[in-house]
């Protein structure tokens, strides 16, 4: 059996802010220096980016960390322990 | 040429002969003792066997740099287990793929050593009177030594007098050499499959 942990579910707007600016993901990528699977992770929201990844968007995309990512909630998961 | 270079060089080579010294293994069993030695076969077995000494003094350098160079080891994780850690979330499957493989290899360790020393017989006794069923008996017992016995002591299954054994067990039927080499494609396979599965989640 596991353990019953709580996760944050972040939800982010990379998608939006991409289009605004009619980048791709593999520039946006390019650009903040990881993989376009990273990107597309984030995009789906399968991935919660480190806080060095996220300042990088921010100052990317040149908005607040809070408008390119919300807290919406959390769940609860199970952990193998 | 760096000394990266000539690691590479010599894993690629390493990598791509290797096909050459099964050969070698495969037609030597064949060829030895059939008198070849002197012939045509037996040159190109020679010449095999030249190549397999060289291949195998650049494996010994190839393991001994694996442990010090740490590009080495990025490029042996690329290439055996396919994963790259190009950024963060690569590194964080990894991680986690490294974890789970651990853990599968130590469960299979854990099981192998267990079922290494098991010996198990189930026996059968004639019945002491006429028209009486035989009676079986089964038994389970552990062996484990810290070194290679020379000689086998007390054999497998104990046998009483003019009792048949309808089963045995005694240890893995595997050598020591193929035992690592499963355990070798094991820890290589949980790593791949693991590293695709937590990726396709991630």
């Amino acid at each position: 059996m596991g353990s019953l942990r709580s996760k944050l579910i972040i939800e982010n707007t990379i998608h939006v802010q991409r289009a605004i600016r009619r980048i791709t993901q593999q520039q946006l990528a390019d650009a903040v220096g990881v993989t376009r699977a990273t990107i597309v992770a984030l995009e789906k929201g399968n991935y919660n980016p480190s806080l060095d990844l996220a300042f990088r968007l921010a100052l990317y995309f040149e908005v607040d960390l809070g408008e390119l990512f919300t807290v919406k909630g959390e769940r609860d998961e199970l952990h193998k322990d | 040429m760096s000394y990266t270079k000539i690691n590479h060089f010599i894993a690629r080579y390493l990598a791509w002969a290797s096909p050459f010294v099964v050969i070698l293994l495969v037609v030597s069993a064949l060829i030895m003792g059939s008198g070849k030695q002197g012939t045509a076969a037996g040159v190109v077995l020679d010449v095999l066997g030249i190549h397999f000494l060289i291949w195998l003094a650049l494996l010994l350098y190839f393991l001994v740099t694996l442990l010090i160079s740490s590009s080495m080891r990025e490029m042996i994780l690329t290439r055996v287990a396919r994963i790259r850690e190009r950024d963060e979330r690569e590194e964080l499957i990894t991680g986690q793929a490294t974890r789970a493989s651990w853990l599968a290899t130590f469960a299979l360790l854990i099981f192998l050593f267990l079922v290494s020393g098991l010996q198990v017989s189930v026996q059968e006794q004639p019945p002491a009177e006429a028209g009486a069923r035989p009676r079986r008996s089964v038994s389970v017992g552990y062996r484990f030594s810290l070194l290679q016995p020379t000689t086998r002591a007390g054999a497998w299954p104990p046998r009483a007098a003019a009792s048949r054994t309808l089963f045995s067990f005694s240890g893995v039927a595997l050598s020591n050499g193929a035992m690592l080499l499963v355990l070798l494609f094991w820890h290589v396979l949980t790593l791949h499959l693991f590293s695709r599965k937590i990726a396709r989640n991630c």
